[in-house]
């Protein structure tokens, strides 16, 4: 029978799992939206007049003024940026759970969105401007008639006002037998969709179809469940480490490999081979390096607090005692797990935090 | 008089690969011996592959021409005996005419010196010799053209080596010709596909009207043994596995993303006759049976109702991610590092433990 604790950790456990399933929903959907820009179904080809990209920053511009250092910490960051022709675009946010009610997130939310609606300067274009661009919130079906509601009733009511077209898409995935996301305009009026689409009524688009995407792009600039990202490593950056050494074919399951890998080169092995990295190799300015090397510190600090690996060279550098997991997900979802519940289980004294509770505060 | 030493003459005669098959030929049918025949794919010569030893084997170089190379291995065995036994045997390496990294290696050794000495080593190097793996299928055609192209009146089962799918984990069962009296290829792949299992190997003698003129044993690696008509198994059997070895490391190679421009991906899919995903409950039976994958880690990102894993495998890193998204195929999609070995290795895996299916690129369709 289980205890107290066990049962905790299991709880735990699939919170984890249900946020990295977040977490790919949320990409799956930026691809699937942008896809129905950049991918022509008529011709199974991409469109190559449409540019797409994720976390560019944009900064806010005076109609009489260059951009300022000031400027520069207004940029905003959208989830999504769509730019065709070099004429038109669009900006989005993705909230795959829009808060319930009228709280403060949804304020947040629409505040962000808010934030978009002005001219910027950093488009990918000759001039780093577009002639005009449109919004659009994109949230999970089951949250999107809070967001029509919100929208209705606290921004249109409101002192918030759009000055650019604003819509809502919802999406959801379907549990076919063939499954795919479903994209639908609740709100508004999106004019930039190019061919036939029909936003009002709904699309699909199958995963099938964005399935070589979504095997090379699994981070955006958002941070990733930590036991994701440890996950990404272990198998993109540290196996193939591992098994430049000789012992590697024939290490033991209850056998350590000692491998030394420098910070930085886990963050470019990650961000070129599983970020949006290759949307933007014609534009890479303004793109931030995805994951961020604080994501990557993190997720380190977490194996060295879990004594699998050890700081070398001013933390530059991690010395990994590296293990074959059969299954390296949910290894560190278990360890991650347990050691979430252990923190909250730990009565905090105040003045007597240990470093980890001060970190995390 | 003294007898005539046909095989010490043979190996005196052998110069090029048709001297060896005519040689192999004549003296199966003067002789009692049993051929091992190994088809497999090499980036390395066979000068270099076998080259390297281990503790337990040396091997040595005895001839070598253009298209053939005789070697001499000698096993020390590991057992702990007062006189530790060796185990002392030659082998040819032939070059396949037409496919350059394709050798077929042939012994008339022991069956303890195939066994215990020569194959283990070819097992432990599997990333540098490519053997294949024969669908069930494929075994059924190869034998039944086999009979038709040399007009066989029949093959008759003496012994098979079933697996069956699903029975609490991959379980072998060794099916005497006492079972299966008198019967014929369609007869044994019928009762196969009854037990939805997959032969290892079919051991079977080759008929002319009632006489037995070979007895001959195919393994699902590619692997053929045979006591006589081998120039008939060469033609029929042997150069066709060396096809199929062919077009698999045709389809398997550059596939990891390392290997392709952007780094993009090369996915290949397997293809099921039926909608093998229709019912939700065989997403569980997939998994499980992934689960096996030995020296490997097995992580399911997403179980139902789509499937979506992340494979890493051991034996040399290759990661693979792993998609079902569609009730009739399974996607496999090479990571940044992905070996030929390693892409055989996951897809006979499948076979093995879920079903066969049919490889090809992936393509993606619009629905």
């Amino acid at each position: 029978m289980l205890s107290d604790l066990d049962k905790q950790i299991n709880g735990q456990d699939k919170r984890i799992q249900a946020q990295i399933d977040d977490y790919r929903d949320t990409i799956f959907s930026i691809l699937g939206f942008c896809s129905l820009w950049f991918f022509d179904a008529a011709t199974n080809q991409n469109r190559t007049y449409v540019k797409v990209f994720q976390g560019r920053h944009l900064s806010p511009v005076d109609k009489d003024s260059q951009i300022t250092h000031e400027q520069h910490k207004k940029d905003v960051c959208p989830d999504l940026g769509i730019v065709i022709r070099d004429q038109v675009g669009i900006l989005g946010e993705v909230k795959k759970n829009f808060p319930k009610g009228h709280d403060e997130r949804g304020k947040e939310i629409f505040a962000q969105l808010k934030a978009y609606d002005q001219e910027l300067i950093g488009w990918p274009t000759n001039n780093e401007r577009l002639q005009s661009h449109e919004l659009v919130l994109l949230v999970h079906q089951t949250t999107s008639r809070a967001a029509q509601d919100f929208y209705t009733k606290d921004v249109k009511e409101g002192d918030l006002r759009f000055d650019r077209p604003f819509s809502i898409v919802q999406f959801n995935r379907s549990d076919q037998r063939v499954p795919y996301f479903f994209f639908q305009l609740v709100e508004g009026k999106i004019d930039k969709i190019e061919g036939s689409v029909d936003l009002y009524h709904g699309i699909q688009v199958p995963m099938k179809n964005l399935l070589a995407l979504y095997s090379v792009i699994k981070l955006y600039d958002a941070k990733p469940p930590l036991a994701y990202l440890l996950n990404l490593i272990w198998d993109h950056v540290l196996t193939p480490l591992a098994s430049e050494d000789p012992k590697f074919e024939r290490l033991r399951i209850n056998q350590k490999l000692e491998i030394t890998v420098v910070v930085e080169d886990i963050i470019k092995r990650l961000h070129e081979g599983f970020s949006f990295f290759r949307w933007h190799t014609q534009y890479p300015n303004r793109q931030p390096q995805v994951p961020h090397k604080e994501w990557v510190q993190e997720a380190c600090q977490f194996l060295v607090e879990v004594k699998e690996a050890r700081w070398a060279k001013d933390n530059t550098e991690l010395i990994v005692f590296y293990r074959k997991y059969a299954d390296v997900l949910a290894h560190f979802v278990h360890l991650l797990a347990e050691s979430e519940t252990k923190d909250v289980l730990q009565p905090k004294i105040p003045g007597f935090e240990t470093p980890k509770n001060k970190n995390a505060n | 008089m003294s007898r005539m030493d046909f095989a010490a003459l043979f190996y005196n005669q052998v110069c090029d690969c048709e001297s060896l098959v005519a040689g192999l030929d004549s003296l199966l049918s003067t002789e009692a011996h049993i051929l091992t025949i190994v088809p497999y794919a090499s980036e390395q010569f066979p000068s270099e592959c076998f080259k390297t030893a281990d503790k337990n084997r040396s091997f040595k170089l005895l001839s070598i021409h253009e298209e053939v190379t005789l070697f001499e291995l000698v096993f020390h065995s590991p057992r702990i005996e007062r006189n530790a036994e060796e185990l002392r045997g030659r082998f040819f390496v032939c070059k396949h005419p037409s496919f350059p990294k394709i050798y077929m290696l042939m012994t008339i050794e022991s069956a303890d010196f195939v066994q215990r000495a020569l194959l283990p080593f070819i097992e432990h190097n599997r990333f540098r010799f490519y053997l294949t793996f024969l669908k069930h299928d494929d075994i059924g055609s190869l034998l039944k053209n086999f009979r038709m192209n040399h007009g066989f009146s029949d093959l008759r089962i003496v012994r098979a080596s079933v697996i069956n799918r699903f029975a609490r984990g991959v379980k072998e069962a060794t099916i005497p010709s006492q079972t299966w009296p008198r019967l014929g290829l369609e007869g044994a792949f019928e009762y196969a596909r009854e037990q939805n299992g997959w032969f290892r190997s079919l051991s079977f003698e080759v008929l002319k009207d009632s006489r037995v003129f070979a007895e001959a044993t195919i393994h699902r690696n590619g692997i053929v043994k045979t006591d006589g008509e081998f120039r008939s198994v060469y033609n029929s059997l042997i150069f066709p596995i060396c096809q199929i070895i062919q077009d698999n490391i045709e389809l398997f190679a550059r596939r990891s993303r390392r290997e392709n421009p952007g780094l993009s991906v090369r996915p290949l899919t397997i293809e099921f006759a039926r909608d093998q995903f229709e019912n939700v409950e065989e997403n569980a039976k997939f998994i499980e049976a992934m689960r096996q994958l030995n020296n490997a880690s097995v992580s399911v990102m997403h179980g139902n109702p789509y499937i979506s894993m992340a494979i890493v495998d051991y034996a040399d890193g290759s990661t693979f991610d792993l998609w079902v998204l569609n009730p009739s195929e399974v996607v496999i999609v090479p990571q940044l590092k992905s070996s030929i070995a390693s892409i055989k290795r996951v897809i006979s895996h499948v076979f093995d433990n879920y079903a066969e299916g049919i490889i090809r690129d992936f393509q993606i369709s619009r629905q």
